[in-house]
């Protein structure tokens, strides 16, 4: 479903992917790993076609995600990190917004934003804006609206981050729902090991821009002879710190912080 | 095509809720031309011709223009940091559509709080040509007796007020 071939990053003089292959099969949930600054996030772009790769290919659903992008973007969805709702518009909206964005026919829209919302326990609620939400609302609402236009492929970006444990759980019961009962291929990537573990039929670890290992949680533990994933996770990666330069967005969001301004 | 419109309708929604917005253009061109309108029309008559008012009229107008034009831009800006601009961003629709369709729904609001002032300036008498036709060309003219007197570069004003010079 997912094929990824050799493909490389490279930002002036930095290289951030180092030539990366691995597949990923229709129906299995696939868990990226890897500590800060491993390129976790610029291979998550580069999957979500919202960077190209600097060689290598990438192919969705036997889609190249360079050559022919906007077939390529149809075939997924996805969870941001940072929220990306639209904050000043209502749940039901901000869903209505998204099927319109992707082409869905009014009727199959409006009967599957029903059922995704009742699915979210969110349908009481489609009224209200998505201001008023709690985080873990508007996390329900935006893996909904990720899955709205019915993707073959679901990407999410460390989806619990910041969540009650309540929340967490909640989220990968609705998760493993839509992946057993759609057979959606759903890529994630977290840094609650534990999650993975759990969630997870395949982990990938990534770290200095190269796949170090990928297999099952077992395979992992058995490869480094450690009890834990988490542990296993550690000896492959290493145990010292990393430092990650802020993002320009996190640079603008400091910034209004500092000024104390909001919408 | 569809997501034109619906990008229309977002921006249209966004204005029409938010309150604060809403009284801001109106009060910002009231505060110049009360401001400015009782403050400066005094001095403006003494030394040239003619009102003011109708002057400044067109001035304002422009000026609301400019300013929620402003705010449109930065309105990119504030999708992008709270993330929805990544959304648009991901979705099979090209640029250009998000483009036109965020720039319709603001051009609606230009034209609301442009055309608001300058219904409002009608009910004061301003005239239709003073407002109709806001071009920024003004020109000066050298040869005047009075050098800070400036002509709106209108043929209707012009032949009123210069003899068609």
């Amino acid at each position: 479903m997912i094929r990824v071939r050799n493909i490389t990053k490279t930002f002036k003089s930095f290289t951030a992917v180092k030539g990366i292959s691995f597949d990923v099969e229709q129906g299995e949930i696939f868990a990226f790993l890897g500590p800060n600054g491993a390129g976790k996030t610029t291979t998550m772009k580069m999957l979500t076609t919202m960077l190209s790769p600097s060689s290598g290919t990438i192919e969705l659903d036997g889609i190249n995600t360079v050559r022919h992008q906007m077939a390529a973007r149809k075939k997924f969805g996805i969870v941001f990190q940072d929220p990306s709702l639209d904050d000043q518009q209502t749940a039901y909206e901000n869903l209505e917004l998204h099927g319109i964005l992707y082409g869905m026919p009014r009727k199959l829209r409006v009967e599957r934003i029903e059922q995704l919302l009742t699915i979210f326990e969110l349908w009481d609620r489609r009224k209200d804006f998505v201001k008023q939400f709690s985080g873990g609302m508007k996390r329900r609402l935006e893996i909904a609206r990720g899955l709205l236009h019915m993707p073959k492929i679901f990407f999410l970006d460390e989806p619990t981050l910041g969540l009650d444990p309540q929340s967490r759980s909640q989220l990968w019961t609705h998760v493993k729902y839509l992946n057993d009962t759609e057979n959606t291929t759903i890529f994630l990537t977290t840094h609650y090991i534990d999650e993975a573990e759990r969630v997870a039929h395949r982990i990938a670890i990534i770290d200095h821009g190269e796949l170090i290992a990928q297999g099952t949680a077992s395979d992992l533990k058995a490869q480094t002879d450690t009890e834990s994933l988490e542990g296993a996770f550690l000896a492959l990666t290493g145990t010292s710190l990393r430092d990650e330069s802020a993002s320009s967005t996190e640079q603008v969001r400091g910034l209004a912080q500092m000024l104390g301004s909001s919408r | 095509m569809n997501a034109i419109y619906i990008l229309w309708l977002r921006e249209v929604k966004r204005y029409v809720r938010s309150r604060a917005q809403i009284i801001f253009s109106l009060a910002q061109p009231t505060f110049y031309l009360l401001a400015f309108g009782f403050g400066f029309a005094p001095v403006f008559e003494k030394a040239g011709e003619g009102s003011y008012l109708h002057f400044l009229a067109p001035g304002v107008v422009g000026m609301t223009v400019l300013l929620s034009s402003m705010f449109s831009g930065i309105a990119v800006l504030w999708d992008r940091q709270f993330g929805f601009l990544k959304e648009t961003l991901v979705a099979p629709v090209t640029r250009i559509y998000l483009m036109i369709g965020r720039t319709l729904g603001r051009s609606n609001h230009r034209h609301n709080s442009g055309s608001t002032d300058a219904s409002g300036l009608r009910s004061r008498r301003v005239p239709a040509t003073a407002l109709d036709q806001p071009r920024a060309g003004i020109h000066f003219r050298s040869d005047d007796r009075n050098p800070f007197r400036c002509a709106w570069n209108d043929p209707g004003l012009n032949d009123q007020r210069h003899g068609g010079s």
